[in-house]
């Protein structure tokens, strides 16, 4: 039994402990927002925070993540939508949206740090999201609105 | 195949021979639609609206949302008749009706780039006639005649009499509505053409927008699955070391027999399932299943390769044949010959293929992430023993698709598995299986000749091909040639053999040559092969686009005005083309090392160009300044889509230029994950600006043309930057890459 807190309830999980904590957030704890679309840390799409970092959550196993306080994209917006969702919505930039909820995790922790990026600082912090669709353009404008609003 | 299946597809295939040519492809209707959950009270007025008592204005789309924005554009037709309020306007994604039924493919499918045209006229109108339901029925609550009422913002009104939409919509489900109704023209529209933001960005920046990968239903099992090598068999597997693993419940193979249908089209495959997905990964690897390759046991790139080039040497079947191309080529001044190559590529929508199939004896309801449910409800049929009216297909959200969900077979192993095991499974494929055994663009090798007169005129023009083709190879590929077997559409290509994708873009190709030959050898290899977005054009706007550039140079002609000539008698193509040429600034001096590459395509009646501003450091890292986009789609519906599909063709190019690329070595893909088969990162999308050509035509498709003149563009640009031809994609193996 591993315990660890998502989004700030407290939960109890059974299973491997070299179980990705990808999918015990989706198969076990039901929160089906962080995305599998590699398994092998390359594209970004399950992207959460734990202990106040951004992890892979496929390249993290629950075993380690055992005692983390950990959010993923519901618990991002606990108190009404967090800015960078705001500006996401405002700006259009979902198309297929299975990489929205990675890269806004990662968007999201970056400004903790730095609140206005600059376009190279913003290409730096999502070199390791993909999207396929072709929503970057609009993640810069995203982004920059966020920061604009905050 | 059992007898049972053999009447069904009989029976399809009556009613597909007598529906008519071209991709018109009739196919048997009437299907159960998918569960609703709808706003409380009120009432359906038809298969496209449900109008609730609190004024809530359900309208269900009937194409798949990949994330192209189809959903807005549809709801925006229907609602620009229906004069609902649209700020109470929300969807569904519907399955199963006749309404439903694509009527330029004759199926629920979305591909084509005919999801906007094909519904321009069948949204508008039962926008229309619902309208009408609510004035009629307001103008018997009124006492009046419909005639004197109006209706607007989801409110009927007579003078001062007033009634909503949700007041009426019991009393309007019940009216009978004018069959032909006068439709709004261009100059009334009041949503269609303005913005309008997407409905869904709420559920899916909050993650709580629902794929069929997040939806579990009591009792279900996970399975994960490994196929077997091209054109292969499942060899071994140990299934009691993979039952042994946590959680694990069942090891099947699927599409090895009977219930799976096609067999001569599938590879079989093993299926481990357990409670979660990562235990049946676990057990998989228990499993250790081991496949046998038969005769294609050494299959790879070069032999591939090699093949196509001889090919070229070969007689092949005539897709156009007009005037005497060798004739003009004997009196040519000039004649030019160049060899092309692209290679095999898959769509790597981030979504991996998966499907929840849950079979109950009697009836059988799946979820499936599909770009065709309406060839899912054949498939189901066909395997399950089933009549229609028992099986459910949803399509929930996709992950997007760009053409490889137009494949149905990850869903029939689902279905066949929960046959097998008598449980709801959902099958996820890991991205491995999802790459390596993807249907992909195929590979192609083409030799392009051109014969110029004494002032530099193309007299001649021969685009000859070699490599499969979609629809008539009889190896792995398209599901899709299964169903409609039978159809005049696969008939005349077996009269011709000439498979229509492969030559698409060549044959139909918008310049005005008077002597051209369009010509394709068939070569069929195992690797599975399909649709992808843009499909034939992608390689053959590649091909024909740098071929033309080298025209313009061994001409001394400036490309775009080469061009220009060619497609005089073209008004649309012509107005494209100059549009982006003087949105470009093309011909206007440029920043010291910024070069420019043109390239024009016309395909799904959408003319495209694209310019593209680049320039190369130390001759191999491109960078790219602008890109110009213009395009000919008719009217644009939602600008907003409009935008986001011209950016999405810009990257997928770019994708396709420098680094798409699958090869193969002993019967496998070499590239089974991002970390050989790379995408573009946010860093390396350019500066871009879209242009449409400004008239009141109906609209033409948007989601397939904006993608094959990226690549042409970009080659164009580098040989004006270089003086080097490239000839083969991706770049990354002529040591070019993108900054």
């Amino acid at each position: 039994m591993i315990t660890l807190t998502v989004n700030g309830k407290s939960h109890s999980v059974e299973a491997a402990a070299d179980t990705p904590l990808l999918w015990v957030l989706r198969e076990h704890l039901g929160l089906n927002g962080t995305k599998y679309g590699c398994g092998i840390g390359e594209c970004g799409s399950c992207n959460v925070h734990m202990n106040g970092e951004l992890i892979k959550s496929c390249q993290t196993s629950i075993g380690k993540a055992a005692g983390a306080t950990i959010t993923t994209i519901e618990g991002l917006g606990a108190n009404g939508l967090h800015p960078v969702q705001q500006a996401f919505i405002d700006e259009n930039v979902t198309q297929c949206g299975w990489c929205i909820p990675g890269q806004i995790m990662t968007i999201a922790m970056m400004m903790e740090t730095n609140p206005e990026p600059t376009d190279h600082e913003i290409d730096m912090a999502l070199r390791e999201n993909y999207c396929r669709c072709g929503t970057y353009a609009r993640v810069r404008k995203a982004i920059h609105r966020a920061a604009s609003s905050a | 195949m059992s007898e049972m299946m053999n009447i069904t597809r009989r029976g399809f295939m009556t009613t597909a021979v007598a529906a008519g040519g071209g991709l018109l492809i009739g196919l048997p209707l009437g299907r159960k639609g998918s569960k609703m959950a709808l706003a409380a009270g009120g009432a359906e007025l038809n298969a496209w609206v449900h109008v609730a008592t609190d004024n809530t204005i359900t309208i269900r789309a009937s194409q798949t949302e990949l994330g192209q924005g189809t959903t807005m554009g549809n709801l925006m037709m229907f609602a620009e008749e229906f004069e609902c309020d649209w700020g109470a306007v929300t969807f569904e994604f519907a399955t199963g009706r006749p309404e439903y039924v694509n009527p330029l493919v004759g199926l629920q499918l979305t591909g084509g780039s005919t999801a906007t045209p094909g519904f321009w006229g069948p949204m508008r109108k039962s926008g229309a006639q619902s309208r009408h339901m609510m004035l009629q029925a307001a103008a018997k609550q009124f006492g009046v005649d419909a005639g004197q009422c109006v209706a607007k913002n989801s409110v009927v009104t007579c003078g001062d009499k007033s009634a909503t939409y949700g007041e009426l919509a019991e009393a309007a489900a019940a009216e009978t509505p004018p069959e032909d109704p006068a439709l709004k023209g261009y100059d009334e529209f009041e949503l269609l053409g303005t913005h309008v933001d997407r409905l869904d960005n709420l559920s899916k920046v909050t993650g709580a927008a629902e794929y069929t990968m997040d939806i579990s239903v009591p009792g279900m099992v996970v399975g994960a699955i490994r196929h077997a090598d091209f054109g292969g068999s499942v060899k071994s597997y140990d299934e009691a070391a993979a039952k042994a693993v946590d959680g694990v419940h069942d090891v099947i193979v699927v599409g090895a027999e009977a219930p799976a249908i096609f067999l001569e089209n599938n590879v079989p495959a093993l299926i481990v399932t357990a409670d979660t997905y990562w235990q049946a990964e676990q057990g998989m690897k228990a499993a250790n299943p081991q496949f046998d390759s038969g005769q294609w046991a050494d299959l790879d790139s070069a032999k591939i390769s090699a093949t196509f080039h001889e090919g070229l040497g070969e007689e092949g079947k005539l897709g156009r044949a007009d005037g005497d191309v060798d004739g003009a080529l004997a009196g040519a001044a000039t004649v030019l010959e160049s060899v092309y190559e692209v290679p095999y590529m898959s769509h790597t929508p981030l979504e991996p293929a998966n499907t929840l199939a849950d079979f109950r004896g009697d009836s059988a309801e799946i979820w499936t992430a599909t770009q065709t449910p309406g060839a899912c409800f054949i498939v189901a049929e066909m395997i399950t023993g089933l009549s229609q009216d028992k099986i459910t297909v949803h399509q929930p959200f996709l992950g997007s698709g760009f053409g490889r969900r137009n494949e149905v077979d990850y869903f029939e192993q689902a279905l066949e598995a929960s046959m097998k095991v008598g449980k709801p499974v959902k099958l996820i494929w890991s991205r491995e299986e999802d790459m390596q055994h993807n249907f992909h663009r195929p590979a192609y090798a083409a030799k392009m000749t051109a014969g110029l007169d004494a002032d530099g005129n193309p007299i001649a023009w021969r685009h000859k091909l070699a490599g499969p083709g979609i629809w008539l190879s009889p190896m792995r590929s398209s599901r899709l040639k299964d169903l409609f077997a039978g159809s005049d559409f696969m008939n005349g290509m077996q009269e011709s053999g000439v498979d229509f994708h492969s030559v698409q873009g060549a044959k139909d190709i918008g310049y005005d040559f008077a002597n051209l030959e369009v010509e394709w050898v068939q070569k069929d290899f195992p690797v599975p092969i399909v649709f992808f977005r843009g499909v034939g054009n992608t390689q053959n706007a590649f091909f024909a686009e740098c071929f033309m550039d080298e025209i313009a140079d061994a001409s001394g002609q400036d490309p775009f005005e080469l061009r220009q000539k060619l497609l005089a008698k073209e008004p649309r193509m012509l107005a494209t083309l100059e549009l982006a040429a003087e949105k470009s600034g093309w011909g206007t001096p440029l920043d010291r090392g910024h070069h420019r590459g043109i390239a024009f395509h016309n395909s799904f009646d959408s003319p495209f160009c694209d310019v593209v501003e680049l320039s190369v450091r130390g001759g191999r890292r491109v960078t790219i300044h602008k890109v110009t986009r213009a395009i000919d789609c008719g009217i644009v519906i939602n600008p907003d889509s409009w935008d986001s599909q011209m950016a999405s063709g810009l990257l997928q190019g770019l994708h396709h230029v420098f680094l798409a690329e699958h090869t193969v070595s002993q019967n496998k893909l070499v590239q089974s994950n991002f970390n050989t088969y790379k995408l573009p990162r946010i860093s390396q999308m350019p500066e871009f600006e879209a242009h449409a050509v400004q008239n009141t035509n109906d609209p033409t498709g948007i989601g397939e043309p904006v993608f094959h003149t990226v690549a042409p563009a970009v080659c164009n640009a580098i040989f004006a930057a270089t003086g080097k031809r490239l000839r083969s994609l991706p770049l990354k193996n002529h040591g070019m890459s993108l900054a």
